[in-house]
C-alpha cells in the first residue's frame, strides 16, 4: 500500500489491519488499548459533568430567558419547571431597572473584589516568601498562617466578627489620616480599607499554600548561578522569584476572584439566597448569570493585563 | 515539633560555620607570612570579628523577618484566642465589659455543656463526620482516577476534557443551584431533598466542592512522575489499572494528603449547599447549620445562651477538624512542599 492510499482510505486500512494482526498487533493495539483506557478513566467525569453541570447550566440559561413556575405538567403528569412564555432579556432588564438594592449590592461586590484581590495577592506572596526562608519555628509559623483556612469560611468567621472590632484601627489614626489627606472621599476609602485589613488577611490562607508549594518548585541552581554573579537577595527576588512565580500569581488571582463568589459575606450571595427562599427561579438564574458574566469580564481583564508579565519556562 | 526544626536547621548552620572557619584559617595562614607579632595579633582579632560577623550576618538579616512574621501572626491568632478565651467566660465576666476584655477572671466550662445541648452536638457531629467522610473518600478516589487518565494517557480530546475540568472551577455555584435544586426536589427527577445525596453523589464523579481543583493538583503531580516508573511495571505484565493502583497511587501520597485535608476542611465548613438542600435543619442538618440556627435562637432561650456559649459552640464545631489537622500538620506541610505546583 502506498502512502496516498492510506490517506485516502483510512477505513479500509483499519479493516486490513484487523485481518492481518500478526504484523502490527503489538504496537498498534497497545496504543489503542491505552487510549481506550484513557476514556474509561475520564468517563466518570464526563458523566458527572453532563448530569451535575451541563444539564443545570443549560436549564439555567433557559430559565433566565422565560417566565415560568415550578409545578406538575398537566399534560405529561411530570413535575418540574414549566415554561409559561419566552420573554427574552426582560428578566435581566427588570432586575437592572427596578431592583435598586441588587444594583448597589452588585456594584459593591465588584468594587470590593477589585480592591481586595491585589492586596490578598501581595500579602500572601509576601508571607509565603518570608515563610520560605530558613528560620526557626518555621513549622509553627506555617501552622499559624494556615489557621484561616480551617476557620476562615464565612460562617465561623462571621461568628468571630467582634474581634475585628476590638482590633479596629484607633480613632486617633483615622482622624490624623483625615486631617492629613484633607479629602473626604479618599480618607473614607482608606478608612474602610484599614477596617477590612483583617478580613483581607484572613483570606490569604490557600494562596499562601499555593505560593509556598510553587516556591519549593523553583530550582536552587538558578539562585546559585545568581549568587555566583554576585546578585543580592533583593535582585534575586525580582529577577528570579517573581518571574518564576508569575504563572502562580495569575492562578492565585483567578482563584481569589472565583473564591469571592462562594464567600457567604458576599452581598450578592445573600441576595441570591433570598430569591431562593422566595422561589423566584427566573430572577435567581438571571442574577446568577449576570454575576457570572461580569466576573468573566473581570477575569478577561486580568488575563489581558497580566499576559505580558507571565513568564512560562518553556 | 520545635526540637525537630532545630535539629533540621542545626547541621546546616554548623556546616556553614565550619566552611567559613576553614576559609578564614587559610586567610590567616597566607596573611601571617610577614610574621610580625603585633600585626599577627591584630590580624587574629580582625579575623575573629569577621568570623563573628559572618556567623551573625545571616541571623541579623532574619530579625526583620521574625519581627514581621510574629506581628502578622497576631492577626491570625487573635480571633482564635478570642474564641477560646471568650468561651470560658462566666456571666459576670461578660457583663463587666469594661474590665474584662480578653482574659476571663474565672474559668467557666459551663458554657461548653450549654453549647453541647443547644447544638445537639453528638447527633450533629455524627452527621457531619459521615457526610464529610464519604465525600472526602469519594473525591479522593474519583479525582485521582480522572487525573490519571488526563495526565498519563494520550487520547483524543484530552485537552478539551481538561478544559471542562477548569470550567467547573470557574462556574459559580449560584448559576447552577436553582436547576439543581429543582432536579432533586419532589417535583424533579429524584427526590433527594433533606438528604446529603445531592452533595455526596457528585463527589463520586469528580465534581462536588472544588473537585476540579483536586483533579488539577493530581494531574500536575502525576505528570511530573517519571515514565520509567510505569514502563517497568507495564513490561512486567501489569495492566494499566494495575499500574494506577500499584505504582501511581502509592507514590502520590503528598498530593493525596494535601487534597484530602483541603477537601475535608471545605466539606466540613460547607454551608451554602446544605442550606439549599436540607430544609429540616433541626433533625437532619450538620454542625455549621445547627450553629447558625442556634445563634438565631440566641436570647430566646434565656440567660443560658449568651455570646460565651456561642463562642463555645463555634469552637466545638471547628474542634474536630483542628484536631485532625494538628495530627497530620507536619506531613501536610511537607506534602505542600513536595506537590511543587510550579511549571
Amino acid at each position: 500500500m502506498t502512502a496516498a492510499e492510506v490517506a485516502n482510505k483510512p477505513e479500509k486500512v483499519k479493516k486490513v489491519k484487523q485481518k492481518k494482526p500478526a504484523r502490527h498487533k503489538r504496537g498498534f493495539s497497545l496504543e489503542k488499548r491505552r487510549a481506550a483506557a484513557g476514556y474509561v478513566f475520564v468517563l466518570p467525569f464526563i458523566i458527572g459533568f453532563i448530569i451535575f453541570m451541563l444539564y443545570p447550566l443549560v436549564n439555567s440559561i433557559i430559565w433566565s430567558l422565560v417566565n415560568g413556575h415550578v409545578g406538575v405538567n398537566p399534560e405529561t403528569g411530570k413535575g418540574g419547571f414549566i415554561i409559561d412564555a419566552f420573554v427574552g432579556l426582560k428578566n435581566y432588564e427588570t432586575i437592572i431597572g427596578t431592583n435598586v438594592e441588587f444594583a448597589t449590592a452588585f456594584l459593591d461586590t465588584i468594587q470590593r473584589t477589585f480592591i481586595w484581590t491585589p492586596f490578598i495577592i501581595v500579602f500572601s506572596l509576601f508571607i509565603a516568601i518570608m515563610l520560605n526562608t530558613k528560620i526557626r519555628f518555621r513549622g509553627v509559623f506555617r501552622v499559624i498562617y494556615f489557621l484561616p483556612v480551617l476557620l476562615g469560611t464565612g460562617l465561623v468567621f462571621a461568628k468571630l466578627s467582634p474581634v475585628t472590632e476590638m482590633l479596629a484601627i484607633p480613632e486617633e489614626l483615622t482622624r490624623t489620616l483625615a486631617y492629613l489627606i484633607n479629602n473626604g472621599e479618599v480618607a473614607t476609602f482608606l478608612n474602610d480599607l484599614l477596617a477590612d485589613m483583617i478580613s483581607i488577611f484572613w483570606k490569604t490562607g490557600v494562596q499562601i499554600v499555593i505560593f509556598l508549594s510553587a516556591l519549593q518548585g523553583i530550582s536552587e541552581s538558578l539562585y546559585e548561578a545568581a549568587r555566583v554573579d554576585s546578585a543580592n537577595s533583593w535582585d534575586m527576588l525580582w529577577k528570579i522569584t517573581i518571574p518564576m512565580l508569575s504563572p502562580m500569581i495569575l492562578l492565585n488571582t483567578i482563584y481569589t476572584i472565583i473564591d469571592s463568589f462562594r464567600d457567604s459575606s458576599n452581598p450578592i450571595v445573600a441576595f441570591i439566597l433570598r430569591q431562593y427562599e422566595l422561589a423566584e427561579w427566573t430572577n435567581l438564574t438571571a442574577m446568577g448569570w449576570m454575576y457570572f458574566i461580569v466576573t468573566l469580564i473581570l477575569l478577561g481583564i486580568v488575563f489581558a493585563v497580566t499576559r505580558r508579565f507571565v513568564f512560562y519556562e518553556k | 515539633m520545635k526540637n525537630k526544626i532545630k535539629n533540621d536547621n542545626k547541621p546546616e548552620k554548623k556546616s556553614k560555620a565550619n566552611s567559613s572557619e576553614k576559609k578564614n584559617e587559610k586567610k590567616v595562614k597566607v596573611s601571617s607570612f610577614p610574621s610580625i607579632s603585633i600585626l599577627k595579633s591584630d590580624l587574629a582579632f580582625k579575623v575573629k570579628v569577621q568570623l563573628i560577623w559572618r556567623r551573625c550576618k545571616g541571623s541579623l538579616f532574619k530579625i526583620p523577618i521574625y519581627f514581621m512574621l510574629i506581628a502578622m501572626s497576631f492577626v491570625f491568632l487573635l480571633p482564635f484566642a478570642y474564641m477560646i478565651l471568650r468561651s470560658m467566660m462566666s456571666n459576670t465576666d461578660l457583663l463587666n465589659a469594661t474590665m474584662v476584655k480578653w482574659l476571663p477572671r474565672t474559668i467557666d466550662f459551663k458554657n461548653y455543656s450549654y453549647a453541647i445541648i443547644s447544638l445537639d452536638y453528638w447527633n450533629k457531629l455524627f452527621t457531619s463526620v459521615w457526610t464529610t467522610g464519604i465525600a472526602v473518600v469519594a473525591q479522593l478516589i474519583s479525582c485521582t482516577f480522572i487525573a490519571y487518565g488526563l495526565a498519563r494517557i494520550n487520547f483524543k480530546g484530552r485537552g478539551f476534557i481538561f478544559g471542562l475540568v477548569i470550567f467547573t472551577l470557574i462556574i459559580p455555584p449560584q448559576v447552577t443551584i436553582a436547576p439543581t435544586y429543582i432536579m432533586f426536589s419532589p417535583n424533579g427527577i429524584v427526590n433527594w431533598l433533606d438528604t446529603f445525596l445531592p452533595i455526596i453523589v457528585p463527589c463520586f464523579f469528580g465534581m462536588g466542592l472544588s473537585g476540579g481543583l483536586f483533579i488539577f493538583i493530581y494531574r500536575q503531580y502525576f505528570k511530573g512522575m517519571p515514565a520509567e516508573l510505569e514502563n517497568a511495571a507495564l513490561i512486567d505484565g501489569c495492566g494499566i489499572f494495575g499500574s494506577y493502583f500499584r505504582i501511581i497511587l502509592p507514590n502520590a501520597k503528598s498530593p493525596m494528603l494535601v487534597s484530602v485535608i483541603l477537601s475535608m476542611v471545605w466539606q466540613w465548613n460547607n454551608y451554602f449547599e446544605p442550606s439549599i438542600f436540607i430544609t429540616d435543619v433541626v433533625n437532619k442538618g450538620n454542625l455549621p447549620m445547627q450553629l447558625n440556627v442556634m445563634s438565631q435562637n440566641l436570647g430566646v432561650l434565656g440567660n443560658k445562651m449568651n455570646s460565651a456559649t456561642e463562642m463555645a459552640a463555634t469552637f466545638l464545631v471547628v474542634l474536630p477538624i483542628i484536631l485532625v489537622f494538628f495530627l497530620v500538620q507536619n506531613q501536610f506541610m511537607k506534602g505542600i512542599e513536595r506537590v511543587g505546583l510550579a511549571n
